[in-house]
């Protein structure tokens, strides 16, 4: 009430109208709402620093570093590096085996990331449902993504052996079929890679679906059954929609993993044959580490990680959109 | 131009880190050695193989403690102790690393030091340059022809031949019984025939293998298309089956044991797995490519022993009087015992029976050749070799397109 006395005062003194008291009053109130989240702003940068630290030691560092090997000669072995301008770069574009790994990778995140959402989410839709030993199955489907990718790499090594011996062969065998060269042939060696992905991850991504499926209000199925709306009705215009910000974290989970897979190719199939089910990552680690050349390593980790990130910012603009078509 | 000033600096400070953390750890150790002269160690095999060497080591020299290190990615490993300026004072060096080793003097020459004297010509070759020994290696390896006498025996047949052609021809005949006569495992220790019979073609012409490296272009895939060429009659006769590309040398040894092929490449790493198998087995030398042609075996020196080049004063004494004893007849008879193939001149390994002819004729001998020991660039090679032979196992590319591939990764890769 003082203020607002000295403040019409001042006012009369400056001869200013009612609307430049208003205005000054507007102003005050922004001028400490300012100072307001700029304390807040604080709060949140103390809480945020150790997370900023650790990403600037163990990201930024490191990627600035990458940067500046790739275009030199550095061979792991000598500090005494000479620049080499673009001729990383070129290696990488005219290495077939790297261009061969590339598209494998391609294929590996897209494939995986359209097979595990087609068949996570009527597996969570059915694992929502009621029935005798639901806890079970639900169990059971999670677990079959516990055991990291590369000790189900070594595992499936066997099923797929393509000797007479290899448990899919063997079972083969009895249907007089086979046996079949699992991973000798590489589309064949293909097709295993992406289809223990898939078998390994669909438990976890159903898992993340029914969560999404466990928040969506069941009156809203109860009006839509007292209005006549079949199963599938219920499916595609409440369950899908309502489901879409779980899609678009479950697919942007399986892209930016597909993209950078290592350990699944190169335990079952080191790469093979040839140069089939090779990867992006093996490349960078073969190249970079195993052969020395870090240089072209690390020019193919640049480019990876520019081409990562367009990959997954459109992903989440293409998510972003749809996710508000539905709102 | 010399660039990386940035680089150098934060490498700099985590190396002096490092170094400030190993100092004040070495000043532990060296108060509770009591002044000893502490020599680190960093070894390819591991603790458990290593540990007895380094304890009759450190009861014969008392004034001497052994800091040991080893690592599964020992290459790597030991590539980033020495850019970091923590090198070991002995360490390992092997045809992975060799050259890098060499070209950046982070070895001491051994070709005069007294220890050096009773090491084979083959051995030292391993880990020479320019008429200098950077390494000191005491035993080899050969791999050979493991086969199973009772399938061999059902088609009249007691020993494997010493040709190619009548390797193929008893392959034939096996196939015709209805026994699988062959497999190789191609997806992961592929070029056992094929470096045997480069091995044997580069004896025949009397090249120095010695300077094959050197060549400033360099060429293993042109240079060895013969032997590939002979080898790959064993797919393009139809012997054996092209689905060999996915098989591991633990497929291998599997179908072995349980008798359901009658032959395959391997090594004496393998031996005690076919001992404890109910199978009757023998080992023989790999044919030879052509008729004429000497029996020469995929085979290597064992990884050498090493001293860094900066080593002076008593560390280096001891680094020296370490060697000495790792081929002392105390070390030499502990290596035979944990199956390692001794060729330290003047001492004879008791080796299995089966092993006998091979040992005597490949690996005393040194008639056993190496592709990646060979060659610049080895990891290089070796992985391209790799993926290029099943890609011509697999029958997706031709003989010319592999000698094409493999040359041109190693142009790039130079």
């Amino acid at each position: 009430m003082e203020q607002s006395a000295e403040i019409k005062m001042v006012a009369r003194t400056k001869r200013e109208s009612p609307s430049d008291i208003n205005r000054f009053e507007e102003k005050r109130f922004k001028h400490r709402k300012r100072l307001r989240g700029l304390h807040e702003d604080l709060t949140s940068f103390w809480f945020l620093l150790p997370i900023l630290a650790i990403f600037v030691v163990l990201f930024a560092v490191p990627l600035v570093q990458t940067l500046m090997f790739s275009f030199t000669d550095f061979n792991g072995y000598s500090m005494n590096m000479h620049s080499v301008g673009m001729a990383n770069y070129q290696q990488v574009f005219s290495d077939p085996s790297i261009l061969q790994g590339l598209l494998f990778t391609v294929i590996y995140a897209v494939l995986q990331t359209i097979f595990v959402t087609i068949i996570a989410i009527p597996l969570a839709v059915t694992l929502n449902k009621k029935f005798f030993g639901r806890n079970f199955a639900r169990s059971m489907f999670f677990f079959f993504s516990v055991p990291s990718l590369a000790v189900l790499g070594m595992v499936w090594k066997y099923i797929f052996s393509p000797l007479k011996s290899g448990v899919v062969n063997s079972v083969l065998s009895v249907f007089g079929i086979g046996p079949l060269p699992w991973l000798s042939n590489s589309r064949l060696a293909q097709f295993c890679v992406i289809f223990i992905a898939v078998w390994a991850q669909i438990g976890w991504h159903a898992t993340l679906y029914l969560a999404f499926l466990q928040s969506i209000p069941s009156d809203l199925y109860e009006q839509a059954t007292v209005d006549g709306a079949s199963s599938k009705q219920q499916f595609v215009h409440i369950t899908l929609p309502q489901l879409v910000p779980g899609i678009v974290t479950s697919t942007f989970l399986l892209m930016s993993g597909g993209l950078k897979v290592y350990d699944l190719p190169y335990t079952l199939t080191k790469g093979g044959p040839g140069y089939s089910t090779y990867t992006v990552t093996q490349s960078i680690i073969q190249q970079g580490i195993g052969q020395s050349q870090y240089g072209v390593g690390s020019a193919l980790a640049v480019l990876f990680t520019i081409a990562t990130a367009i990959v997954v910012f459109a992903q989440m603009g293409v998510a972003n959109t749809i996710s508000r078509r539905f709102q | 131009m010399r660039i990386g000033t940035a680089v150098k600096a934060i490498v700099g400070i985590v190396a002096s880190g490092a170094m400030v953390f190993s100092m004040s750890a070495c000043g532990n150790s060296a108060s509770a050695s009591g002044g000893k002269v502490t020599l680190s160690y960093f070894a390819w095999d591991n603790e458990q193989t290593s540990k007895p060497y380094v304890e009759e080591f450190e009861k014969e020299n008392p004034n001497i403690h052994i800091d040991f290190g080893s690592s599964t990615t020992y290459v790597q490993t030991l590539q980033t102790r020495l850019v970091g300026n923590q090198a070991p004072d002995v360490f390992i060096i092997t045809s992975e690393n060799k050259e890098d080793l060499i070209s950046n003097n982070y070895v001491k020459d051994l070709t005069d030091e007294s220890f050096m004297k009773n090491i084979s010509d083959a051995n030292k070759e391993f880990v020479s340059k320019d008429g200098k020994a950077y390494g000191m290696s005491t035993s080899s390896w050969a791999s050979g022809i493991v086969y199973n006498k009772a399938l061999l025996k059902k088609v009249g047949v007691s020993e494997v031949p010493s040709t190619w052609e009548g390797f193929i021809k008893l392959c034939k005949k096996l196939k015709a019984a209805g026994i699988t006569p062959y497999l190789e495992a191609n997806a992961d220790s592929t070029r056992r025939i094929q470096d045997a019979f480069y091995g044997g073609l580069l004896a025949k012409k009397g090249t120095d293998v010695t300077k094959l490296a050197d060549s400033k272009v360099q060429t293993p895939g042109a240079d060895s298309k013969e032997a590939y060429s002979e080898w790959m009659k064993i797919y393009d006769e139809g012997v054996v089956s092209r689905d060999t590309v996915g098989m591991s040398g633990d497929d291998l040894k599997t179908q072995f044991t349980s008798g359901q092929v009658a032959m395959i490449t391997t090594g004496a790493w393998d031996f005690s797995t076919f001992q404890d198998s109910d199978v009757d087995w023998g080992f023989a030398q790999m044919p030879a490519m052509k008729t004429g042609m000497e029996q020469y075996a995929q085979g290597s020196p064992s990884p050498a022993l090493a001293i860094y080049s900066k080593l002076t004063g008593d560390k280096l004494k001891a680094a020296e009087k370490f060697l000495t004893f790792m081929q002392s007849k105390w070390a030499l008879k502990k290596a035979t015992d944990d199956g390692n193939a001794v060729t330290v001149k003047g001492y004879n390994s008791d080796v299995i029976d089966q092993y006998k002819d091979v040992y005597e004729k490949n690996v005393k001998t040194g008639k056993y050749f190496l592709l990646t020991n060979f060659y610049s660039k080895p990891s290089v090679l070796d992985t391209t070799t790799q993926s290029e032979i099943q890609q011509l196992v697999q029958g997706s590319i031709s003989l010319d397109q592999f000698v094409q591939n493999v040359d041109k990764k190693m142009a790039s890769a130079q």
